[in-house]
């Protein structure tokens, strides 16, 4: 088992993540870690070799004079190394800041035993101590798009993206993609599981290998990270056009189920606003249609909302125990009272009456349908508002009006702004340079 | 890469002690879950009787959702 972990100026998390390496549940003897240092500044390549030192035969320093190319090309240098040697029958590349927990990669490693399967990825979980609001957000989002989404992939027999913190690969399926990793787009893990699947073998979900992570503790810092993944999304969509809704023999990537999952997710920002065109202009064609659509749609929203939050939260209940708040305002205040209202419209007016009756007001027509415009540019507004929450977070009282802006308009729908953002970017044709997220080894294990 | 584990026989550790037992100690009955598990490490078996239980617990939380999702509908349409 070759461990292969890329770290460019890691020199706070590296040293831990070794030494929390050579404690996992698996034989030493089998156990090799390469890291290819990308030509840090830091104290890296010192703190490599210290490690090097005191597990000699286990750990090795792969140094690259020039770096800055950006992690494909560094794990390819690691790659090209390992592959010549015959030893290595499979490698697990990592980041340089996630924990593994013990038994994590026996786990996943125990799949590789059918030779049909090609990569194994684990349950990545946020970590960061002490965590913040945004960190919260990003543990309950991780719960549902890996406990719930990735592991029903897993069940429909198809994976839509290993994780880049953990993919373990036999080294047949390694050699079967060319031996190398993808450098064309800024999603070279997702890559890598679409050549996987197209080659002929499984991608398994492993829920039961945990792997905590640190992810980013700032809008601007999120912002960062999820345009490099959303923008990546939108180049692999393009890279495997000929696959989509098309049936292949050995793989289920043209199913009509995995299709519908990743376009759901891809457009979701075009839906948002189109939904919301489409029922401003009816409400001026005709408002008691517009209103009647409307409550579908928000029915629909509903049922999503309360499966989805209520289900997630019980997947991972330690995970859920501390981020519930956030579970529950999760598509942004205003959102949650719309779907209030989509549940008990009687509740919220004679509320809307009781709340304008104490300035002395009244609730007429003109309010009421106000308030349904309001509705229905929210829809696409929403995104606007959690945009502003970026946009204020460096500034004067940015650290106290940005979570309120995040929490108003919603974290999901600060997401589909990072994805408008992606399109705007793609298609603007904008430079495809590597922007590192940055780590302070402030992960721990929460179990 | 097959574990060790999955190699021996049912009963048997991978160094081929019955029981999964390991020289210095007791391990629990079933193989061992790899190689130098100490005696209070779950066998393979526990692991994947562990893993079952869990799918299980998953289809109920399921259930628990989709009830809950009945209930909401419930309240809108009869509340």
């Amino acid at each position: 088992m070759a461990i292969l972990i890329p770290a460019w100026n890691e020199h706070a998390v590296i040293g831990a993540s070794i030494d929390r390496l050579m404690r996992l549940e698996y034989p030493r003897a089998a156990l090799r870690i390469f890291v290819v240092d990308d030509a840090s500044t830091d104290a890296t390549p010192q703190v490599i070799q210290a490690k090097a030192a005191q597990y000699p035969g286990n750990v090795f320093h792969l140094r690259r004079e020039r770096g800055g190319e950006g992690k494909a090309a560094t794990l390819n240098h690691g790659l090209r190394i390992i592959l010549a040697d015959d030893w290595m029958q499979a490698v697990l590349i990592m980041d340089a800041d996630v924990i593994y927990e013990p038994a994590s990669l026996r786990m996943m490693s125990r799949h590789l035993a059918d030779p049909g399967v090609g990569s194994v990825t684990a349950y990545i979980k946020e970590g960061s101590v002490p965590g913040n609001y945004l960190t919260r957000f990003i543990g309950y989002e991780y719960i549902t798009a890996q406990a719930a989404a990735r592991r029903s992939q897993d069940v429909l027999g198809v994976i839509a993206c290993l994780a880049g913190g953990a993919q373990l690969h036999s080294r047949a399926n390694i050699e079967a993609v060319g031996g190398r990793v993808d450098t064309t787009t800024l999603a070279e893990d997702t890559v890598t599981t679409f050549r996987t699947q197209r080659a002929g073998r499984k991608v398994v979900f492993e829920p039961h290998a945990t792997v905590w992570a640190e992810e980013p503790d700032s809008i601007v810092g999120l912002w960062k990270q999820r345009l490099r993944w959303a923008r990546g999304n939108v180049q692999v969509t393009g890279m495997f056009r000929k696959v989509w809704f098309r049936r292949q023999s050995n793989n289920r990537l043209g199913s009509f189920s995995f299709g519908l999952l990743w376009f759901c997710v891809l457009l979701l920002p075009v839906f948002m606003v189109s939904a919301s065109a489409s029922l401003v202009t009816l409400f001026f064609i005709d408002n008691q249609l517009a209103w009647v659509a409307f409550h579908i749609l928000w029915l629909t929203n509903v049922i999503t909302y309360v499966f989805i939050t209520s289900f997630t939260l019980l997947i991972d209940r330690d995970t859920g125990r501390r981020t519930w708040f956030q579970a529950v305002l999760f598509p942004g205040a205003v959102n949650v009272v719309i779907l209030a209202a989509a549940i008990l419209p009687g509740v919220l007016s004679w509320l809307g009456h009781q709340i304008l009756a104490v300035p002395g007001l009244q609730l007429t027509n003109g309010w009421v349908h106000g308030l349904e415009l309001f509705t229905y540019l929210w829809l696409a507004g929403c995104m606007g508002v959690a945009y502003l929450g970026k946009v204020v977070e460096s500034r004067r009282f940015g650290k106290v009006l940005s979570p309120v802006f995040i929490y108003v308009g919603g974290y999901g729908p600060l997401l589909c702004a990072i994805t408008t953002a992606a399109y705007i970017q793609e298609f603007r044709g904008a430079d495809r340079h590597w922007d590192k997220t940055e780590k302070t080894g402030k992960v721990a294990a929460h179990a | 890469v097959s574990h060790p584990a999955d190699q021996s026989q049912p009963g048997q550790s991978p160094r081929g002690d019955p029981g999964g037992s390991s020289p210095r100690g007791q391990h629990r009955p079933g193989r061992a879950a790899y190689p130098d598990a100490p005696p209070e490490a779950p066998s393979f078996e526990e692991e994947i009787e562990t893993a079952t239980r869990y799918e299980i617990r998953l289809v109920v939380k399921a259930l628990l959702a989709i009830a809950l999702v009945a209930l909401v509908l419930l309240i809108r349409f009869h509340g």
